[in-house]
């Protein structure tokens, strides 16, 4: 009767432990948690007065501000997304796709696969336009330029996709990139093509079942393909590389299971075996100063060795043309800190590189600034 | 603000306990008072002085009722006031509508005026000043020499919102003297009943409420088919259950917290083997509260049968349209006061022939009959469902509700009607008594964390969560 009687004042003093806490953490954030992938859409402030209170206002707000900062946060949503997938089978993240036997999808993906968010056909025309007059000028000064077509899972797998996301129309994203750029022959990567035609022999997967990326072996695949392309139209010897000791792993590395974050679940779903292959550099050759511009996509040639290895450490990688990377290291460097006039000079490959859904976003401001460079050159 | 948000639960409460267990006795009524006027004041600050100014002159008339040979005219002035507050803020709104239909059919100009907004929980708290008023005078209760102890009264914000309606003579001693029930065992049997609440609440209810108004919204009502609508109302009959007795169970649970012992309010309601029984084990306090303040007054069943049937129907009317002013609510309260009659007059009988499963199926069914008017305000609404429950058509675009729905829809159904094994019943209620046995503590202590957790969890992630007794 006494231990009862201990035990029930316990949980007393835990309940208000329990209560009281996140609260606290939720102002000062004492405690480092790691956080959710995704983004909280952010509220209007709502500043607290006599009106605000009486009109009703300030309350709701107050309510919403509480659940969004209460500290914890991250691992109760685990919990709850991690409830609901392993108990009631359902995904419950809103940027993630479950297919067939557990492979996930980014919806966005999907979705251009299928056919939805096309862009403005104007749009894609005038890319297509800039690029070819800097693919002119590089190859006025015997400079290269490449653009990448990075894969779509979505395209590459549409045996695991749901049912209801399986019919690709002829009209895409994808579609339209392809015949904008090779209509003002671009040199054009197709990513999506290579690994369709390499899919059935590829010893790894190319792209990881909780990946949205390409894996480090299939990025290593085209990183092979893009430097054959690069020598074949060099005049000199440059800098490449061959796949030396392919290691495998149960356990992700990299990009190779960003799908499992976006999930935001308390355990991992299970990616099976992914190569992680050693670029090892072959003798001789010049490194190239390489431009690049594009998506994250172009970070996996940071990750499976390609930029270390060719690539001089003054490479550049404008992701969105907003964060500057360089080498393999994002950069203090500003947009503005960069003589664009200089770079387009000393650089010897300018590389495009990004997945369908984002094709706009990554080269829009790029192109209109180096036309502008060009053309008043 | 609701007991199931994250700004009552991790701010208001701990605030509350905190501070109300380091405060001298003689203090702790006025920090309970002064924390509900915040909770009230939160969701209805407009009307915050409308309770305060009614509730003083409650105190004022209840006084003067003693020894006072006018004082049969100072009840009748009290009940007549705050049946008018009642009907100015509950049902002007409706009855002028209703005005205002009647004259365009005769093509005479509408009224024109301003809607009144409905103070939140005046449904409540107006019968509570009604009993306190009615009490004194019967001379049941001594009135309250008090201001700050009456309005405690009126306004304890567990109960403030959506009940149980707790009459005076209820709790007339423990605002005084309560503290010999305010120890570790009585807190810790709080928590977990309103553990329990949160979870019935946030795990059950609010599951099935997403998937029902999905079901039943606007866009989707015509598509549905008879499989849809029988499993929607299902739903529903869940939802409302699990909804208004886990709030119960949370009120009756912070009131234990802070020493207080509400009546209870539920008590397995779908188990019952005819209505009568039904609207015993279903929103008992204010079951009570007509039977001792209407249908006792009115005469009770101490008249002729043909008087009791009529005090019987205007009980359940009343109950109807205190529910909501619209047409719906008066449907559902004669549809039940039908039955009631019916009961008396031969369906008990005829029904207590069969096996006892079958009986609790009747009511069942009856009752779902009955959500239906309460679910639907729209007259096409529930003609249409009762179209589609009773003939059978399928769905024009099928929802799909998801594995969770009915893993939940499931589970729901299954405390729903576990009482029926007389066991079960005795031992769950059991579970909410005062225990000192260490395997019972030890049990409530890891299923009370648990559910904690799990629903501050589910709290966290989900955007639907409103009560639906809120609304009157």
């Amino acid at each position: 009767m006494k231990s009862s009687l201990v035990l029930q004042r316990f949980i007393l003093v835990l309940f208000l432990v329990l209560i009281t806490v996140p609260g606290i953490q939720g102002v000062t954030k004492i405690l480092n948690v790691r956080s959710l992938f995704g983004v909280i859409p952010p509220k209007q402030k709502v500043e607290l007065s006599l009106m605000s209170w009486m009109d009703g206002l300030y309350q709701p707000y107050m309510i919403e501000m509480a659940k969004d900062n209460i500290g914890f946060r991250p691992y109760l949503v685990r919990l709850s997304n991690q409830i609901n997938y392993s108990i009631f089978d359902h995904l419950t993240s809103i940027y993630v796709v479950r297919g067939k036997q557990d492979y996930l999808y980014e919806l966005a993906y999907v979705e251009n696969a299928m056919g939805k968010h096309l862009m403005h056909a104007d749009t894609l025309k005038t890319i297509a336009r800039r690029l070819s007059l800097i693919n002119e000028y590089l190859k006025s000064r015997s400079k290269q330029m490449i653009v990448i077509i990075a894969p779509n899972k979505a395209r590459f797998y549409p045996e695991y996709l749901p049912d209801e996301s399986v019919s690709f129309p002829e009209v895409s994203n994808y579609s339209n990139v392809k015949t904008y750029f090779e209509g003002e022959s671009l040199p054009v990567l197709d990513c999506i093509e290579i690994f369709e035609k390499e899919k059935a022999n590829a010893k790894y997967p190319l792209i990881g079942k909780c990946g949205s990326h390409w894996s480090m072996y299939g990025s290593s695949v085209i990183a092979d393909t893009l430097m054959s392309r690069l020598q074949s139209q060099s005049d000199q010897l440059i800098k490449t590389f061959r796949i030396g000791e392919i290691e495998t792993s149960d356990v992700t590395r990299a990009t190779d299971g960003d799908l499992n974050g976006l999930a935001n679940l308390m355990f991992d779903i299970p990616s099976g075996t992914l190569a992680y292959p050693k670029l090892e550099p072959k003798e001789g050759g010049k490194k190239l100063r390489v431009l690049a511009v594009g998506d994250s996509y172009y970070l996996s040639f940071m990750h499976n060795g390609l930029v270390e290895t060719c690539f001089t450490p003054n490479s550049l990688m404008l992701y969105y043309f907003s964060t500057v990377y360089e080498g393999c290291e994002v950069s203090d460097k500003k947009l503005s800190d960069i003589d664009f006039n200089a770079l387009l000079e000393d650089v010897d490959v300018v590389l495009l590189c990004s997945a369908e859904p984002n094709t706009d976003i990554a080269y829009y401001e790029f192109t209109k600034r180096f036309e502008q460079l060009i053309l008043h050159k | 603000m609701v007991f199931s948000s994250h700004i009552f639960i991790f701010w208001f409460l701990p605030l509350c306990l905190i501070s109300y267990m380091l405060v001298p006795k003689k203090a702790k009524n006025s920090l309970v008072l002064f924390f509900s006027l915040v909770f009230y004041a939160w969701g209805a600050p407009r009307f915050v002085l409308i309770l305060i100014g009614s509730s003083l002159v409650d105190f004022y008339l209840a006084k003067g009722m003693v020894n006072n040979y006018r004082s049969k005219l100072l009840i009748s002035i009290g009940v007549t006031l705050n049946v008018a507050l009642l009907a100015t803020f509950k049902y002007l709104n409706f009855f002028i509508e209703n005005v205002n239909f009647m004259l365009m059919q005769f093509g005479i100009e509408e009224v024109s005026w301003t809607s009144v907004a409905l103070p939140i929980g005046i449904s409540f708290f107006t019968f509570q000043k009604i009993s306190y008023l009615v009490d004194v005078y019967r001379g049941t209760c001594r009135p309250r020499q008090s201001f700050i102890n009456y309005l405690l009264f009126v306004s304890l914000f567990p109960q403030l919102i959506a009940g149980p309606i707790v009459r005076y003579k209820d709790v007339a001693d423990q605002i005084t003297d309560r503290f010999a029930s305010e120890n570790a065992r009585e807190r810790f049997n709080g928590i977990f009943r309103f553990v329990i609440g949160l979870a019935k609440k946030v795990l059950i209810a609010n599951v099935l409420a997403e998937q029902v108004d999905n079901m039943f919204a606007e866009s989707n009502i015509s598509d549905l088919g008879t499989i849809s609508v029988w499993i929607g109302m299902l739903a529903y009959s869940f939802q409302i259950y699990f909804d208004f007795s886990g709030y119960s169970d949370m009120a009756i649970g912070l009131g234990k917290m802070i020493g207080f012992t509400f009546p209870e309010n539920f008590n397995y309601p779908y188990i019952s083997k005819n209505i009568t029984e039904f609207w015993r084990r279903w929103h008992m306090t204010l079951g009570t509260w007509m039977k001792d303040y209407l249908y006792i007054p009115l005469g009770g069943n101490r008249s002729s049968v043909k008087r009791t049937y009529i005090n019987l129907w205007t009980v359940f009317f009343i109950s109807g349209i205190w529910h909501g002013a619209s047409w719906n609510f008066m449907l559902w309260g004669i549809f039940h006061g039908s039955i009631l009659i019916l009961d008396r007059l031969f369906l008990i009988r005829l029904t207590s022939k069969l096996h006892s499963v079958v009986q609790v199926l009747i009511t069942y069914f009856l009752t779902l009959i009955g959500w239906v008017l309460f679910r639907f305000e729209n007259a096409a609404d529930f003609k249409l469902i009762y179209s589609r429950m009773f003939s059978w058509q399928l769905d024009t675009t099928p929802l799909e509700p998801s594995n969770r729905f009915y893993a939940i829809l499931i589970l729901a159904a299954l405390f729903a009607f576990m009482g029926m094994r007389k066991k079960v019943e005795t031992a769950t209620n059991g579970l909410y008594q005062p225990s000192l046995g260490p395997g019972t503590t030890i049990f409530k202590s890891l299923t009370l964390i648990l559910i904690f957790i799990l629903c501050v969890s589910e709290l966290t992630v989900s955007g639907y969560n409103p009560f639906i007794y809120f609304k009157f």
